[in-house]
């Protein structure tokens, strides 16, 4: 088990180093220093001093990979490449190009990210599975069908509908809580409830319509049918013998997205006015912020193999028949 | 005679499906009696399964209802009682075994845990679990209290089942329902369960129903026998009658497919076609159109129920009321001999097509971060045989010994770890994937599962062409499909069925399929990995007689492996009985079968059921299961289970012992001095 983990987080290093050096190319070969500083100082009237003083201050003045004039091991630390994407690797995110200190930011914006993010996963696979056993447990009936119809419906609407719906109708037309904003203790609740609600809601559809085929699958197979044949009631045959058995390809599909849900929404985040990660990085993209995009990616990637790594462990916790090794 | 514990009358259960209504269970009757075990004897499909599900109401719904009947448990009408109270008779007087131990098992809740729920209410916690410690014991397996906190797969499949007696016992049941309870299971392993059922019905004096396809179970384990074709029961008779006069054509029928060792050299007596489609009304008598004693009224009228006193029949043949005149006679009981005699049974090959020495094959088991190989699990380790032009080779032995493994090595589907391969003059080990593969049409395999074995996209057609044009066999495309429809006649299907999908047809039509599939490309050498395991007796002897009549034909070799001995006996020319990866005993059919000379070989045979229960076959007891090939027991890796393990057969492993130029085994109980610890 430890063995397999390390050999796991082993593996982990040559994908890093892959997608650091992607992000690299993409943001420094694919679109030049010169190209940034073009675009963040405007196209017309720019003189190539005010270019080049752009570029010291951000440090990309640097040689991209060989400092040739710099002296000793300074000619390989001594680059863009070095300081813009090796600390990548100890979390050393540099400051964003409009000078703010991204780790920093990062470390404040975590939470609100979190406070959404986490009270709407584990929400949502409670409601979810919860409405996936009531279908499997009336599973031929009038409410399995149409049941199964809702959710198709419910899947096909924009997350985007659920959340202007959500938004007229719970804050503009009842006031019942501010239509978007945040606030930090326990007045932050009052802005945590919309978004977690239409998270949740967004989710419903196509959740309850998986689970309910995992259900399925369960309550045909032969170890029910010796369950029922030992005289247990239906319910405990559902909870003590399905549930368990579905639960395993439930939890290890939702696992995965654990550690991203430090990230935020994108969505949920600019259209509620969350201060976290999510809104972060939109509000990155819509400025031309390199650095701070460069930081996303690759802490969403690191974020994504833990996840990944997390995902073959929950394996062993929740199903005794596997071993890792 | 006592009063009927349980009397089923008229019991009807149909499926409504999008082919029409199946009519699963058609209106069945019979009586079950306190300490007696009632046998429900039937091919795959003919609704025995379901007619068990019906007596618990346990049928798959919506599907599947329950449309008329009767069954009277004591005084009371089982199929009117509700739901709630159902539950008091589900495991609490009627309890079932099912024939998967593997799946029928919950894999994630633990052994204990699952027989506890089978407990009647009322036991307190210390109580409850020293009661199925107690039964885990009484099933015979040991170290109950371990065993408790295990998950199903930390046991092996025989220990599984026993589990699942256990919880079936649980509640201390009139009336046990076994559906298949050893079908998934070895014989050694089958003949343990077989006896423990049998002890526990004369302790508790439970009536057992016995759900089963195996004549050789019946015979060991039946007070009465009822026969079920298509829906119905067609025969019912008290085991001594129904074995020495079966009445029904369908029952005579049924023993005469089995294949025997008397019945080499001769075809055996299949019946034609398969069992019909429940999803039609029948007129008729259902088996008439595979009868071939059936004449014009039975297609019109269906026979009715002539009832014996303990016996009943349901054909016209035996009813008073309608002349038999017009009843063709039947067929002569020992069928007229094919026409080309098989190869004599005696005497040695003549020349040989294969021959491997000292095959192994090793799968190495991976350990720690770097995944280092820590050890080596020996599938095969060491076999050496030889197969002749035109003979069968049998390969015996239980799940596990590694059988399948030697058929892969010798196609070279897994490359062998060490020792050599030579086909026909040629090292098959030492050519490169290109140089094997005008190599391969020379050698063809037979799997085992004929549904998962071809490819359910492609036309039966161009599964048949696939390998010709690979080897660039048949020239035109024309050429090939008249080539194609020439095969599939050849195995007994019609022309147009190159133009149809796997799917479209019955299991023994498939397996037709598949070895028109091998002999695509005029091979010289087909490996049959267990062909016939998962069909049906009667088509079971439709397919041996056709690699028979194959084997005469065009001078074919086979590489037959199997675990059913009475094959062996009918087909195979020479035996090697095979364990953990070894072979412990091999010689001629007649040689090994007859006076087997190995206690694996002697034990193994005499587990298999036999028809002929009043020879006073003596059962020899093998405890235990089969190790684990990644860690054989020192010594001789048979002598753990071995009644007659000396000291030296914990030391070293056997040499071989000669009985004859042909006959050989591996066993210190002949060793002489001089030629032991050959090996090791």
């Amino acid at each position: 088990m430890i063995a397999y983990i390390v050999r796991r987080l082993l593996y982990a290093v040559p994908i890093l180093i892959g997608v650091n050096l992607l992000t690299f190319a993409l943001f420094f070969f694919v679109n030049s220093p010169d190209d940034m500083a073009r675009i963040h100082l405007g196209m017309k009237r720019v003189t190539p001093e005010a270019i080049a003083k752009w570029k010291e201050d951000r440090g990309y003045d640097k040689p991209l990979l060989y400092n040739s004039r710099a002296a000793g091991a300074d000619k390989f630390t001594d680059t863009i490449f070095f300081r813009h994407s090796v600390r990548l690797f100890v979390f050393d995110f540099g400051r964003s190009d409009q000078g703010r200190n991204i780790g920093r930011d990062i470390m404040s914006r975590m939470w609100p990210s979190l406070a959404i993010a986490l009270p709407t996963f584990l929400v949502g696979i409670l409601v979810n599975i919860t409405f996936a056993m009531l279908l499997a447990f009336f599973r031929g009936s009038y409410l399995d069908t149409w049941g199964v119809v809702v959710a198709v419906i419910m899947m096909s609407i924009s997350t985007l509908f659920y959340v202007i719906g959500g938004q007229y109708l719970v804050s503009k037309l009842l006031h019942l809580v501010p239509i978007s904003g945040y606030d930090t203790g326990v007045e932050a609740i009052k802005f945590i409830i919309l978004p977690v609600i239409i998270g949740v809601i967004g989710g419903i559809g196509s959740s309850t319509r998986l689970y309910r085929t995992f259900f399925l699958e369960e309550i045909n197979k032969d170890y029910v049918r010796t369950a029922r044949a030992k005289g247990l009631s239906e319910l405990r045959v559902l909870f003590h013998h399905v549930l368990k058995n579905a639960m395993i390809p439930i939890l290890t599909g939702v696992v995965v997205i654990i550690p991203l849900l430090f990230i935020g929404s994108l969505i949920m985040e600019s259209f509620f006015g969350i201060p976290g990660l999510g809104s972060y990085t939109i509000d990155a993209i819509n400025s031309q912020d390199f650095a701070i995009v460069r930081a996303m990616v690759f802490l969403g990637s690191v974020l994504y193999i833990i996840g990944l790594i997390l995902t073959d462990i929950s394996y062993t916790v929740v199903d005794p028949r596997v071993r890792l090794n | 005679m006592t009063k009927a514990l349980l009397k089923v009358e008229g019991l009807k259960t149909w499926f409504d499906t999008p082919e029409g209504t199946v009519r699963a269970v058609d209106g069945i009757s019979f009586e079950l009696r306190r300490g007696e075990t009632l046998a429900l004897l039937g091919e795959s499909g003919c609704g025995k399964s379901i007619s068990a599900l019906s007596l618990l109401q346990l049928v798959p719904e919506p599907a599947g209802r329950i449309v008329a009947g009767r069954v009277m448990l004591g005084d009371q009408d089982v199929l009117a009682i509700p739901e709630r109270d159902m539950r008091k008779i589900r495991g609490r007087r009627i309890a079932v075994i099912f024939q998967e131990p593997q799946t029928s098992l919950n894999p994630v809740l633990t052994i204990g845990t699952q027989i506890r729920e089978a407990l009647p209410e009322g036991f307190s916690d210390r109580r409850a679990r020293e009661r199925v410690v107690a039964l885990l014991t009484s099933v015979g397996i040991a170290d109950a209290e371990r065993r408790y906190h295990e998950y199903p797969h930390q046991l092996s499949g025989g220990m599984k089942q026993r589990a699942m007696i256990a919880m079936a016992l649980a509640s201390e049941p009139d009336i046990l329902i076994a559906d298949e309870p050893t079908t998934a299971l070895d014989v050694t392993i089958q003949a343990q369960i077989l006896r423990l059922l049998k002890e526990l019905q004369q302790k508790t004096g439970m009536a057992v129903l016995l759900i089963t396809h195996d004549l050789g179970v019946v015979a060991e384990m039946a007070d009465h026998v009822a026969v079920m074709y298509a829906g119905q029961i067609v025969e019912s008779a008290p085991r001594k009658t129904f074995f020495a006069e079966p009445r029904h054509p369908y029952a005579r029928k049924l023993f005469r497919s089995l294949p025997s060792r008397f019945k080499r050299g001769q075809a055996l007596d299949a019946i034609p076609g398969s069992v019909p489609s429940l999803a039609q009304a029948f007129h008729g008598c259902r088996f008439a159109e595979r009868c071939d004693q059936a004449w014009d009224l039975c297609r019109q009228k269906a026979p009715r129920w002539i009832n014996k006193t303990e016996s009943g029949v349901r054909c016209h043949l035996y009813d008073p009321d309608i002349p038999t005149t017009e009843a063709v006679a039947e067929a002569p009981s020992a069928p007229p001999s094919t026409k080309d005699a098989p190869p004599s049974p005696a005497g040695p090959a003549n020349e040989v097509l294969l021959r491997m020495t000292d095959l192994k094959v090793h799968f190495p088991i991976h350990k720690g971060v770097f995944r280092r190989v820590v050890g080596h699990v020996k599938a095969v380790d060491g076999v050496s045989l030889e197969i002749g032009k035109g003979r069968t080779l049998a390969l015996v032995g239980e799940s596990g010994c590694g059988k399948t493994t030697v058929g892969k090595g010798i196609l070279q589907l897994i490359r062998p770890t060490a020792g050599s391969v030579t086909f026909d003059g040629e090292e098959l080990t030492a050519l490169s994937e290109r140089a094997l593969r005008p190599m391969r049409r020379r050698f063809q395999v037979i799997f085992q599962d004929p549904y998962a074995s071809l490819n359910p996209r492609m036309l039966v057609g161009d599964i048949l062409e696939e390998g010709m044009r690979a080897q660039d066999l048949g020239g035109h495309p024309q050429d090939r499909a008249a080539r194609t429809e020439a095969l599939l006649r050849h195995v007994g299907l019609p022309a147009e069925a190159r133009n149809r999908y796997p799917h479209e047809f019955s299991g023994g039509q498939r397996q037709r399929i598949s070895i028109a599939r091998a002999l695509a490309v005029d091979p010289q050498l087909i490996v049959c990995d267990e062909p016939t395991s998962a069909l049906d007796v009667s088509v079971q002897a439709q397919i041996l007689n056709l690699l028979k009549q194959l084997q005469d034909e065009l001078g074919l070799s086979y590489l037959f492996i199997t675990h059913n001995l009475s094959v062996v006996e009918y087909l195979a020319h020479e035996v090697a009985v095979m364990y953990l990866g070894r072979i412990v005993e091999k010689g001629l059919v007649h040689e090994v079968l007859e006076s087997p000379k190995h206690p694996y070989t002697q034990a193994l045979l005499s587990a298999v059921p036999r028809i002929d229960t009043d020879t006073g076959r003596k059962v020899i007891r093998l405890e235990g299961d089969i190790p684990s090939p990644s860690n054989p027991p020192a010594g001789c890796h048979f002598h753990p289970r071995c009644p007659e393990a000396t000291a030296a057969c914990r030391e070293s492993y056997p040499g071989p012992s000669r009985f004859s130029a042909t006959h050989e085994t591996c066993c210190h109980l002949y060793a002489t001095g001089a030629n032991t610890g050959k090996r090791d």
